[in-house]
């Protein structure tokens, strides 16, 4: 693969996602105008319900407006542009904040392919491929030495949105073939490998998932494929105007109830969740609320501040016909903050049945061997 | 060999480490006697539970045959390791889970250190090379060799007599030598205890090569030891102050917590001692030994005598590293689901004392490691 080759390959995936910002669950951001960077990161904070912090730039780069189009972007989309437009990193420093770093984000080198094929603006990158070789005596005498050689591709998944990275349920093993056969788990589905998320970025996914090293010492492998097991959300969006109500208050869509409880002894927030189970789909909501991150909020001031804020003691339960969540919603604890006043909630649910999606990189450089 | 006196409710043994008469010695027999009650009577001395992965195993009913004469808990765990045939491996630092299979502690060589052993458990060479697709830059190759230690002392308190670790020059086969300097010794709690492992630069290419000489200094200090039985107090009450051999000890019972404050009757805190330049491991162990979290472990009694599994936490009084202020000692039942009311407690407080000087051990013609796939068997 040349390099060209691969660069073109990564731009063939930043404009799939950019183009497909339509189809995902999750914020959309819009930002146009000629705005200033602390303009335009506070608008995509409040859109995006995070809180963005800004560094002190000089006068004149911290005054100078670039004109931006985004229109219904994706948060994903949204972060990228205003690297691009501003010369700057943005960075998720916690699940609801991100922060600006005044220096151009560095360009990774890499094979990167659009996954279009499960919604659109999913892109899929190998950034390394590692050959890790370890000899240890542990023993004098030949039953004493140990080795372990492996190969270990570094394959990363950006999402449009936190709620999209909420869809991996798993990803197989990577392995050298297309075809070859996976040995089913005890639920009958492939030898599933829960990935590490990427710090605290629920948008984006890393794989870092060692293989056995292909026989014969060739400088590149023809194939390279992992499987991604994929949910689908449904949103279901709740407003509590004033949340400082001292009774309960109830809100209901067709599928669940959210019950917004006061809190008078503590800074926080206690939201419960319910509703009945589909048929059949007590699985698959284990499967996809057994994580972190199945509600995205936004706690707001009177004019519309982000307050930073976040979830703490998730209990979830399912019975035969029904599920519960419960959690409470924790303010920052920076004394100078604005009181809030309006919580947003946005819960995904999972739907219907789990998709399997092949990826596949061809013709991938190969490390030297020890 | 230690000492007693009893006043006041209070019995008193000061030691010297390893003393016949030290809580922290372990003495028991079993002749053919079922697995199960061997691990629940040496739970109960050990203060460790120790847990069966599987309630129904048939191995519980193994009968085992085990002789311990004021035996350090370090072996005599390794003994039941070995007798059972089980892999003991550590839940917290309250418990033990004996996995099924022993394979065996591996290890190129053991050495005697006091009461400490010197387990040289593997030299290692690593290679990993990265590269990035898509990008014109060469592979990125690191190789390395590394030599891991474990030491393993006498019991979880005794970790705190380690004072340092050093490497020593080291020599290949073909008279290359890395200097100090150039070696990188690293610390780390593994299991209780305390591994060290030695990076080196890439050795010297050539077939044959071997380690002609591998040197660790290390320096230890005696440990002593302070036991103390207390009675203690009714739910919620504070026990009265009472004074042995220079210290005070007041027990409070909170909950279901015993929180002892214990400080020193006369210290008071000398000149600072002057800045010295140590280590990393040094300064590593001397937080350790700050932190006091190792220093005390308690026993609780029933009212019949009969000692109850207990977890213990100690800490500076107040946060306070003066050796004036004392130790906040709290202790309560572990494992078990409704233990017996508690009469008693018996503390065992250690603390280091001068430093020795340092040891040195030296490994001599040990073998590498193949570096390369065609090198391997």
């Amino acid at each position: 693969m040349t390099r060209a080759c691969a660069l073109a390959l990564l731009l063939v995936g930043l404009l799939a996602g950019l183009a497909g910002a339509d189809d995902f669950v999750g914020p959309r951001v819009t930002l146009e105008g000629e705005l200033t960077l602390a303009e335009a990161a506070k608008a995509f904070g409040r859109q995006v319900g995070c809180t963005v912090q800004v560094p002190y730039l000089e006068k004149q780069r911290a005054e100078r407006r670039v004109a931006l189009a985004l229109r219904g972007a994706s948060p994903t989309a949204a972060r990228a542009e205003l690297e691009r437009a501003y010369g700057v990193t943005v960075r998720r420093y916690w699940r609801g904040g991100y922060g600006i770093e005044p220096q151009p984000a560095p360009v990774m080198p890499a094979l990167g392919r659009p996954l279009g094929g499960l919604a659109q603006g999913w892109t899929c990158w190998l950034s390394n491929v590692r050959i890790n070789f370890e000899s240890a005596l542990r023993e004098l005498g030949p039953d004493g030495l140990h080795t372990d050689v492996s190969l270990v591709p570094r394959i990363i998944i950006q999402t449009p949105s936190d709620a999209e990275g909420l869809r991996i349920l798993a990803c197989s093993l990577p392995r050298t073939t297309a075809t070859e056969e996976a040995q089913p788990d005890h639920r009958g589905r492939d030898h599933l490998i829960r990935w590490n998320q990427n710090g605290q970025d629920p948008s984006t996914w890393l794989l870092e998932q060692g293989m056995p090293l292909p026989p014969g010492g060739a400088d590149q492998l023809e194939r390279l494929c992992f499987d991604v097991h994929l949910l689908r959300l449904v949103a279901h969006r709740f407003v509590f105007d004033e949340i400082d109500t001292p009774a309960a208050q109830l809100q209901s869509d067709a599928d669940m109830d959210v019950t917004l409880k006061p809190n008078a002894d503590q800074p926080a927030l206690a939201v419960e969740l319910s509703g009945a189970l589909p048929a059949g789909g007590s699985e698959l909501f284990q499967a996809a609320t057994g994580r972190e991150g199945m509600v995205d909020l936004r706690l707001l001031t009177n004019d519309g501040q982000v307050v930073p804020a976040s979830i703490v003691g998730v209990n979830r339960d399912s019975k035969r016909d029904t599920w519960t969540a419960s959690f409470q919603v924790r303010r920052g604890d920076r004394g100078d903050q604005a009181r809030p006043s309006r919580l947003e909630l946005t819960v995904y649910l999972p739907t219907g049945e789990v998709e399997v999606q092949t990826v596949e990189f061809r013709n991938v450089p190969l490390p030297p061997l020890p | 060999m230690g000492w007693l006196t009893r006043m006041a409710g209070v019995l008193l043994v000061v030691a010297a480490a390893g003393a016949a008469d030290s809580p922290r010695r372990i003495s028991y027999v079993a002749d053919q006697v079922p697995a199960r009650q061997v691990i629940d009577e040496l739970s109960a001395r050990l203060n460790r539970r120790l847990y069966a992965t599987w309630s129904e195993d048939p191995w519980l009913k193994k009968p085992l045959t085990l002789r311990f004469d004021r035996a350090f808990p370090r072996d005599v765990l390794a003994e039941l390791s070995r007798v059972g045939e089980r892999q003991l491996q550590r839940g917290d630092h309250w418990s033990y889970w004996l996995q099924q299979g022993n394979r065996g502690d591996r290890r190129l060589d053991e050495r005697q250190l006091g009461d400490w052993l010197v387990r040289l458990r593997s030299v290692s060479y690593t290679y990993r090379a990265d590269v990035q697709p898509g990008s014109a830059e060469p592979p990125h190759i690191e190789r390395a060799l590394s030599v891991e230690w474990l030491l393993l002392p006498p019991d979880d308190q005794a970790i705190l007599g380690l004072v340092d670790a050093q490497p020593r020059p080291l020599r290949y086969s073909d008279g290359t030598t890395v200097a100090v300097g150039e070696q990188q010794l690293a610390m780390s709690i593994n299991e209780g205890y305390l591994q060290l492992t030695l990076r080196l630069p890439e050795p010297p290419v050539g077939a044959g090569l071997r380690l002609a000489e591998l040197g660790l200094a290390l320096t230890t200090a005696p440990i002593t030891e302070r036991v103390v039985s207390l009675d203690l107090p009714a739910q919620g009450a504070t026990g009265p102050m009472v004074t042995a051999e220079g210290w005070q000890y007041t027990v409070e019972h909170r909950d279901r917590r015993f929180v002892v404050a214990a400080r020193p009757v006369d210290a008071v805190d000398g000149p600072r001692p002057p800045d010295v330049k140590r280590s990393p491991i040094a300064n590593q162990l001397a937080e350790l030994l700050a932190g006091r979290q190792r220093c005390a472990e308690a026993r609780l009694q029933g009212a019949d005598g009969t000692p109850m599994l207990t977890a213990t936490s100690c800490e500076p009084a107040g946060g306070s590293r003066s050796p004036a202020a004392g130790l906040r000692i709290a202790a309560w039942p572990h494992g078990q689901e409704k233990p017996p009311e508690a009469a008693r407690m018996v503390l065992c407080v250690v603390d280091r004392g001068q430093p020795a000087v340092a040891e040195e051990l030296a490994w001599r013609d040990l073998p590498l490691p193949p570096r390369t796939l065609g090198d391997l068997p």
